[in-house]
């Protein structure tokens, strides 16, 4: 069965009307004081006064900024990187375990060390986005480029592609939906290793608003800037990795449906 | 009537004519190693197939066609005993042995135009005279219209019909093809077969046709081999003594399908009896 664009709208809003309506209900039962548990209209108001007083854009404009120049940094570095390390079998017994090896830390865990090496300064908390974002980024693209389907190789090489034609024209383009992928993957970890830097270590951004709620045992404030830090990941993956990744994966042949 | 290609085979200074090839097949073996078992593919094959023949082999499906193609266009060198281009050991692929595969395999990110240019671009074909080139043969498979085109926007019959004009556009001496015009519907096949009876009598190139259709192989094949169930060995070898140009419906053509026939059903009813014996 096809569900319409509509008909997912109006699901949609029928299910979170009702979440904010049994929300509000179990407000006014008062099983727990406002400042535990605040009602949907308190936490819209913060939303509200957040964005009329400057502070959430604010936030979300410097939030923007270090994740696209840590993300950027990341995809710089972890795409030759993963490339490299996929075509060379050398690095890929060596730095590829390491590269496993280091995917297992939660990137958070770089920032003493960052704060160590640059200070308290923006840097370290770019170097610690970087970290959360690179790893994925490599291993992916190392991924793509060891992984090229046998016949796209056979059917090149038939055709007389040979040693750089053959990574260029052929082994990367076909690891693209890998990229994508990593990419995507990236993104997502550096969303959250920046949010955890912000709110430890503090200097605008959405997560020091989070912190700053918590200071302020302004619990409507904090689920605001949740619901903020929510909407912004979800949107940059709806409105940008989601649909090329999608595409790129329909036109390679690897999903069978556009939607 | 007929449609017919109009314009000569461009010739440029990247793409001189090539001459017809002599293949020769000397004790051909071969087998697969897996995780799970050792399959032999092939068994000891000999043969030969003279320059400028139209080749057609036939065989259950699993009795290593493919596999025979792929190693005569060097893209395996992990076999037994030896295939000779002429006088030269295959070792390696070359763009004299082109191999036509049974899933087309097009390059996705390249559009139709570029899909056929590729092996031309692959030579270092400055992108007018292989675009010109290209262009040249879609028109031949009658796909001229879509060269814009994204692969995932072409049927599987178009996709075939991509794969032959990217094939041809390297102008090999060698062309290999792997059940190529399984996808078509009679018509577009009908046509098909009149081009490619035209490039090979123009072109003389040497072509090994490799189908399921015993009257697609009559009705192309100087020649026609039947090959066993697994491993592969020739069972029948046949040459086709019929006046080109030939139709499906031609009553000489109709026996030499009887006959041939009835060869390869003994080879695939050994299949079936032996996939039952698995089975029981
Ligand atoms: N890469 C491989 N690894 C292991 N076994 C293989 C491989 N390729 C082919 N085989 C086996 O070799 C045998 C011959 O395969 P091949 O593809 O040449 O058959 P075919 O005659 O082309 O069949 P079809 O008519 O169905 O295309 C089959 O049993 C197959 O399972
Ligand atoms: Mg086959």
């Amino acid at each position: 069965m096809k569900t319409t664009l509509l008909t997912k709208i109006t699901r949609q809003l029928i299910f979170f009307g009702a979440l904010a309506a049994i929300w509000e209900i179990l407000f006014r039962l008062r099983i727990w004081p406002p400042y535990i548990f605040p009602s949907p209209l308190a936490v819209a108001s913060s939303l509200v006064g957040g964005f009329a007083d400057g502070s959430y854009p604010i936030g979300i404009a410097v939030s923007m900024t270090r994740i696209v120049i840590g993300f950027g940094i990341a995809v710089l570095i972890g795409l030759p990187l993963g490339l490299l390390i996929g075509r060379v079998a050398f690095l890929s017994d060596t730095l590829g375990s390491v590269l496993s090896g280091l995917q297992t830390l939660p990137s958070i865990c770089w920032l003493p060390l960052a704060l160590i090496w640059f200070g308290l300064n923006e840097s370290a908390i770019l170097f610690v986005v970087v970290m959360g974002a690179v790893l994925a980024i490599a291993i992916a693209a190392e991924g793509g480029v060891r992984n090229t389907p046998p016949a796209y190789l056979r059917a090149s090489t038939n055709l007389g592609a040979r040693g750089w034609n053959l990574y260029r024209h052929v082994i990367f383009p076909a690891a693209l939906p890998s990229f994508l992928t990593g990419l995507r993957l990236g993104w997502s970890f550096a969303w959250r290793s920046l949010m955890a830097g912000e709110l430890i270590y503090i200097t605008l951004g959405l997560g020091q608003l989070l912190a700053m709620g918590r200071d302020l045992n302004d619990l409507a404030q904090v689920m605001a800037v949740m619901l903020v830090i929510i909407a912004l990941g979800l949107a940059v993956d709806r409105a940008v990795f989601s649909p090329l990744e999608k595409s790129v994966r329909y036109k390679w042949g690897l999903e069978t449906n556009a939607r | 009537m007929f449609p017919t290609v109009t314009s000569a085979e461009p010739f440029t200074a990247a793409h001189p004519p090539t001459l017809p090839r002599k293949l020769r097949v000397d004790g051909l073996t071969k087998f697969f190693r897996t995780r799970r078992a050792v399959i032999h593919a092939l068994d000891n094959l000999r043969f030969e197939i003279p320059r400028g023949e139209f080749l057609c082999l036939l065989g259950p499906s699993g009795c290593g066609k493919s596999t025979l193609l792929s190693l005569i266009a060097g893209l395996d060198d992990d076999f037994d005993g030896a295939i000779f281009d002429d006088d030269e050991k295959i070792h390696a692929p070359s763009t004299a042995r082109v191999l036509m595969f049974q899933d087309a395999t097009l390059f996705p990110w390249l559009n139709v135009i570029d899909n056929v240019a590729f092996g031309l671009a692959m030579q270092g074909v400055p992108k007018k005279a292989r675009y010109e080139i290209a262009e040249h043969y879609l028109k031949m498979v009658h796909l001229a219209r879509f060269h814009e085109a994204a692969v995932h926007e072409l049927s599987g019959g178009m996709k075939q019909r991509v794969a032959l004009a990217r094939a041809l556009a390297v102008d090999p001496a060698v062309l290999l093809m792997d059940e190529p015009f399984a996808a078509l519907d009679a018509q577009t096949r009908d046509v098909l077969h009149i081009e490619l009876e035209e490039i090979w009598a123009r072109t003389q190139k040497t072509i090994v046709f490799v189908t399921h259709n015993v009257r697609e192989a009559v009705r192309l094949g100087d020649r026609v081999m039947v090959m066993s169930a697994r491993p592969g060995r020739i069972v029948s070898d046949v040459p086709i003594e019929l006046p080109r140009p030939r139709a499906m419906e031609d009553f000489g053509l109709v026996e030499y399908t009887r006959t041939i026939g009835e060869v390869l059903r003994v080879q695939v009813d050994r299949v079936r009896a032996a996939e039952r014996g698995e089975e029981a």
